[in-house]
């Protein structure tokens, strides 16, 4: 262990090297108070910025007698800095300015929601009356991205839902020797519910989360501002793309979705309850209802517009940094899944109580 | 081929190359102790793939760069860390880590390579952040409340934080203004006299290069050229030529304007 100082009656002897990488250890070894009248350099090795504040504060302005000349010039910038001026401290809200701050939080976002949606149906107008305007090639590169690719797992999970809807139900049904029903079951679920809904999950969290850091980027970046100054509309040329993209894509995506847990559904059916294909699909027609279908996929394009828009929308708000992006992705994601459920809800009771 | 004393980085025979393209062909440069040395060169020419080789963040298709006599591109992780320490950093736009205060990014390296407790951490970040000459108040800003004059400051603390042996600076003053570009080359020299640094800077901006550097280095065809400030200007070279006595100057040939 090095001796970095002696203490010699009023006398402080500094030794060794007294910089940030020693500068952990010397706290430590020096004793709490200390004063002294006179500061001894003669065996200072080195001595750097941190070594000096050290001494600064320790010692207050003692003269350092015998610095070299290079040692002298870094003590002496470190005392033109000092003392450290103190920023004043910012005071806090209170409890109820806080709440006022959130109320007024929110006020301000229900106004940017309501102008974000006028905004986007002027666009959505324009390019209806005007098809020309519409991005082709970005909304055809959206669709491959956030559709085509998206085929095989929302496929996938919309078997496996199935499976497990088979499973679960045939467990119920076998004690009513009702095992039949089970093909009822698992198709009116995935037609009218589970294929839509998860295929719209999925979407949501893949593409949505991409959508609103793509678009969130491209604000950090100021590309969304130099498309302002060129006269150019972001909503038409980045949102717009995006939305019909899956106005377009859930419907389809969710039909797949429904072949697939179908199918998933017969083939659990037929190997747990030894239901042939023929009969399983045989009962689908015959006691399987259209209307079931239609009741799933008349849901999926309002889906798509509220991931879009959601997604969009929350990327359009990001500002500033690389942390924006992050907070305001995880935003979009879990408030687009909770809007589709509560939109899936209202069809619900919409639809009961049309009948349908 | 011993390093003197004074050399403190040998590049040798460097070659960059990125896919067909050659970018640095063998070159050759010595950043010599308590020098100002800056880099220059076309748009494109390589200065900042120069820079970010020396530092690491770059691998050169052959070629040695020796710090203090040692090839630091076949050092160990952990030497190398230690090699790192004693370099400071400062990037084109600053790079500030944007989630923490421009208190805690000057701190990082403390907190990261120290065992210094909390109080004086606070303490020695806010002495670089005086010593920048940035207010007590910026302490507690986030990044994107900064301009670009403070970020730059900031970023020049951060890169002071742990008294480097050299600091590496690229494009300090690029999107300063005449004013805060004349301040800042002025704080550097400063600092570097006051802390004995020794100063890497790439930089497009003739008026630090006469205010502040020793030498030049530059970078063309390939190659790099290097001499002191006074031979560079006559040397005889097609593009050096017009890129110091072209009609922009102000008055190239004033140095010390502050």
């Amino acid at each position: 262990m090095e001796s970095f100082f002696d203490i010699d009656g009023n006398n402080f002897k500094l030794h060794g090297e007294w910089t940030t990488k020693n500068l952990a250890e010397i706290m430590q070894a020096l004793p709490k108070s200390i004063s002294a009248k006179k500061i001894d350099a003669s065996n200072l090795q080195t001595i750097d910025t941190s070594g000096a504040y050290l001494l600064y504060e320790k010692f207050g302005t003692v003269e350092i007698a015998n610095l070299s000349a290079e040692q002298k010039k870094i003590v002496e910038v470190v005392n033109s800095a000092l003392p450290l001026a103190q920023a004043e401290k910012t005071k806090g809200l209170d409890f109820v300015q806080n709440i006022g701050k959130i109320a007024m939080e929110k006020t301000e976002h229900s106004k940017a929601i309501v102008s974000y949606i006028g905004e986007f149906g002027i666009v959505l107008l324009r390019t209806i009356l005007n098809p020309m305007r519409l991005r082709f090639t970005a909304t055809t590169h959206q669709l491959m991205q956030a559709g085509i690719k998206a085929l095989p797992i929302v496929a996938l999970i919309a078997f496996l839902i199935a499976v497990v809807l088979v499973y679960q139900g045939s467990v119920q049904l076998t004690k009513f020797g009702a095992d039949i029903f089970v093909v009822d079951l698992v198709s009116i679920s995935i037609l009218r519910e589970m294929g839509v809904l998860l295929t719209a999950v999925m979407i949501a969290g893949r593409s949505g989360s991409a959508f609103t850091a793509e678009i969130g980027v491209m604000k950090v970046n100021e590309e969304i501002d130099a498309m302002r100054t060129m006269g150019l509309n972001p909503l038409e040329i980045v949102v717009l793309p995006r939305v019909i993209a899956l106005i377009i894509i859930l419907p389809l995506l969710t039909f797949v979705a429904n072949l697939a847990g179908l199918y998933g559904g017969a083939f659990a059916a037929n190997s747990l309850l030894d239901i042939s294909y023929t009969t399983f699909f045989d009962r689908v027609q015959s006691a399987v209802k259209i209307n079931h279908f239609w009741v799933g996929m008349i849901k999926a394009p309002f889906f798509g517009i509220i991931i879009a828009m959601t997604s969009c929308m929350r990327g359009m708000q990001v500002s500033g940094s690389s942390d924006s992006v992050g907070r305001y992705t995880t935003k979009a994601v879990v408030e687009t899944i909770f809007l589709v459920f509560i939109a899936d809800a209202i069809f619900s009771i919409l639809f009961v109580k049309m009948g349908i | 081929m011993a390093q003197s004393k004074d050399t403190l980085i040998q590049v040798k025979n460097l070659t960059n190359r990125f896919g067909t393209q050659t970018v640095h062909d063998a070159v050759n440069l010595d950043i010599k102790r308590g020098e100002i040395l800056g880099i220059v060169g076309g748009s494109g020419s390589g200065k900042s793939v120069l820079l970010r080789t020396i530092i690491g963040l770059n691998n050169p298709q052959s070629g040695e760069i020796l710090y203090r006599g040692k090839n630091i591109l076949k050092t160990n992780p952990k030497e190398m860390a230690e090699i790192k320490a004693k370099w400071g950093v400062l990037f084109q736009y600053s790079a500030l880590f944007s989630s923490l205060t421009v208190e805690q990014n000057i701190a990082a390296p403390l907190r990261e390579h120290t065992k210094i407790d909390e109080r004086m951490i606070k303490n020695l970040a806010a002495l670089k952040n005086a010593l920048v000459g940035l207010p007590p108040e910026a302490l507690k800003k986030m990044p994107s409340e900064l301009s670009g004059g403070m970020k730059k400051r900031a970023g020049l603390a951060r890169a002071l934080t742990l008294d480097p042996e050299i600091l590496f600076l690229d494009e300090p003053t690029s999107g300063l203004d005449a004013i805060s570009s004349a301040k800042f080359d002025k704080l550097i020299k400063d600092l570097k006299d006051g802390l004995g640094l020794t100063v890497v800077m790439v930089t497009h901006d003739l008026d630090s290069l006469f205010s502040i550097c020793d030498r030049v280095a530059v970078v063309v065809d390939k190659k790099l050229i290097v001499d002191s400030l006074a031979n560079i200007v006559n040397y005889d070279h097609k593009w050096i030529q017009e890129y110091f006595h072209n009609g922009r100057i102000r008055a190239p040939q004033s140095k010390g304007r502050i």
